[in-house]
């Protein structure tokens, strides 16, 4: 019997080896951001982090799979994104494990005295998808034609999101915060 | 108020709740992705690999040499890695059905060889991942199917790599230590059996004589503590059932004890005859005490009552046990 895939057992190994770099190369640059942007998905502490991991994981077998990913950063966002979307479904679906759905993170995680004087004490009491976004735009550094990707928006969406955002927080941040 | 250009400033350079990702458990989770793509590309049972570059090997020549460029190429690369000091993602003093539920998946080890086999063009497949896709279906996760070779599963299942696993076997056999077990999902029975020309018509006629035994397997524990009947047989060890029967039709010995071989395999050759054989063998989902699995194992015997109770789980067996039900111990089917 002959198993008609083609399997080559060097280029295994060495193709392996290639993404495992370039996947632990993003973790060590952008894992820090994706855990934030995790936290503004309403992922708590360990959550957070293996949501981010299980997104650079999924890269990893796209990329063993032979996909063609041209962005890999925002492929990791939009598929952490929505493996985000998906545990709060379940939750959702799983009665008394978790009283924490899609909430303020900082109503949930105890604020430490360094969060109550960021600036990102502010932004995480936005709106959801607005705090979403300014997350994605000022810390994750994406384009706003990332960010509707990520998102499952249009870019004019994101931008107004955005702007809505910045609105808000100006009318909130003290000025004497702003000063700082 | 504040004005948007020092607001940017602001968002751009203040920390907002980061932290670095524990690189540890990435690099156990890719390269456990690597061992697994490795195994279930070339272990095959009757398969063989058509790489132009292997086509002069054997298949068990390239799984070695597979296994190996995994092991040592990527596994000493991947330690090579930065490691950063944070929380990891494994398992710990934590209940770990809530581990898995906020997970969305639960990693289950299964061995790659029997009751799984390699199927031309698909892959690995068989019961136990039959079962555990299954069971992950009616816990409302992903199952992620982790292939482990029996004897590593006590380490792995140690190491947090996975949450539960199928060794299909008594877990004290493999050296699992310390662990959880559900409720059986099914009921393996060996057999001893003889020539049909042999005298033998009961395990004891085969006293003081050469039975071949499956290395590995329970099947040479059960013969070398007497067979239940305090006898003294000579046991022969070999790799496979294959090779036990070889030995049986050479004359090496006069009697061997099944390892994979179903009942339906067994009256497909009419020239054996079946004396006996051990125990009935009943065979869990097993997880380690100290990852706290008693809610999720209590969920696992849920879920196996319920494929059980609705027919899936003899539907699955027939499906791949060339029509037997085992999904109950014998003496109840």
């Amino acid at each position: 019997v002959t198993d008609p895939r083609p399997i080559v057992i060097g280029s295994i190994a060495s193709s392996s080896v290639e993404h495992a770099e370039r996947v632990a190369a993003l973790a060590e640059h952008h894992g820090p951001v994706l855990y934030g942007f995790a936290r503004r998905l309403g992922l708590a502490d360990e959550a957070a982090e293996d949501a981010a991991q299980e997104a650079l994981l999924r890269l990893f077998r796209a990329l063993l799979d032979g996909e063609s990913i041209a962005d890999e950063r925002a492929w990791v966002f939009r598929t952490l994104y929505r493996l985000a979307i998906d545990q709060h479904r379940l939750r959702k679906r799983i009665a008394g494990l978790r009283d924490r759905l899609v909430g303020s993170p900082t109503a949930e995680a105890p604020a430490d005295v360094d969060s109550r004087l960021s600036i990102w004490a502010y932004v995480d009491r936005l709106p959801e998808r607005q705090r979403q976004t300014l997350y994605l735009r000022y810390r994750a550094d994406l384009s706003f034609d990332t960010i509707a990707t990520v998102m499952g928006i249009s870019p004019g969406g994101a931008r107004g999101l955005a702007a809505k955002g910045l609105e808000r927080l100006r009318r909130q941040v003290p000025a004497d915060e702003a000063t700082r | 108020m504040t004005d948007f250009d020092d607001l940017e400033r602001r968002l751009r350079s203040e920390s907002a709740d980061e932290r670095r990702l524990g690189l540890d458990a990435l690099d156990r989770r890719m390269t456990a992705e690597i061992d697994t793509r490795a195994a279930s590309a070339t272990l095959p049972r009757s398969g063989r690999l058509t790489s132009p570059g292997l086509a002069g090997l054997g298949g068990l020549t390239a799984a070695v040499i597979a296994i190996v460029l995994a092991v040592t190429v990527v596994g000493p690369w991947l330690a090579t890695l930065p490691r950063v000091a944070t929380q990891t993602t494994q398992p710990s003093a934590s209940d770990l059905l809530e581990t898995v539920t906020d997970r969305g998946v639960i990693r289950i080890g299964v061995r790659p060889d029997h009751p799984q086999l390699d199927v031309p063009g698909a892959g690995l497949s068989g019961f136990d991942i039959d079962v555990a896709n299954e069971i992950g279906r009616r816990l409302g996760l992903r199952a992620e199917i982790v292939i482990i070779a029996a004897d590593e599963m006590g380490g792995r299942l140690e190491a947090g790599e996975v949450d539960v696993v199928m060794p299909s076997a008594t877990p004290d056999g493999l050296g699992l230590v310390d662990v959880v077990e559900s409720r059986p999902y099914y009921f393996w029975d060996r057999y001893l059996v003889v020539d049909g020309t042999s005298s033998a018509t009961s395990v004891a006629d085969l006293d003081g004589r050469p039975v071949c035994a499956v290395a590995g397997d329970a099947g040479v524990a059960w013969l070398t503590a007497g067979a239940g009947q305090g006898l003294s047989m000579s046991v022969v060890q070999r790799p496979s059932d294959d090779a036990c029967l070889a030995a049986l039709a050479s004359g090496e010995v006069d009697g061997l004890v099944t390892s994979a071989l179903t009942l339906a395999d067994l009256r497909s050759r009419p020239s054996l005859t079946v004396v006996g054989g051990p125990p009935t063998e009943a065979r869990s989902l097993t997880a380690a005490r100290r990852t706290d699995p008693d809610a999720l194992i209590r969920e696992i015997d849920r879920a196996i009552d319920a494929l059980r109770s609705d027919g899936s789980l003899s539907r699955l067996s027939q499906n791949r046990f060339g029509g037997l039900d085992l999904s109950s111990p014998p003496s109840s089917s």
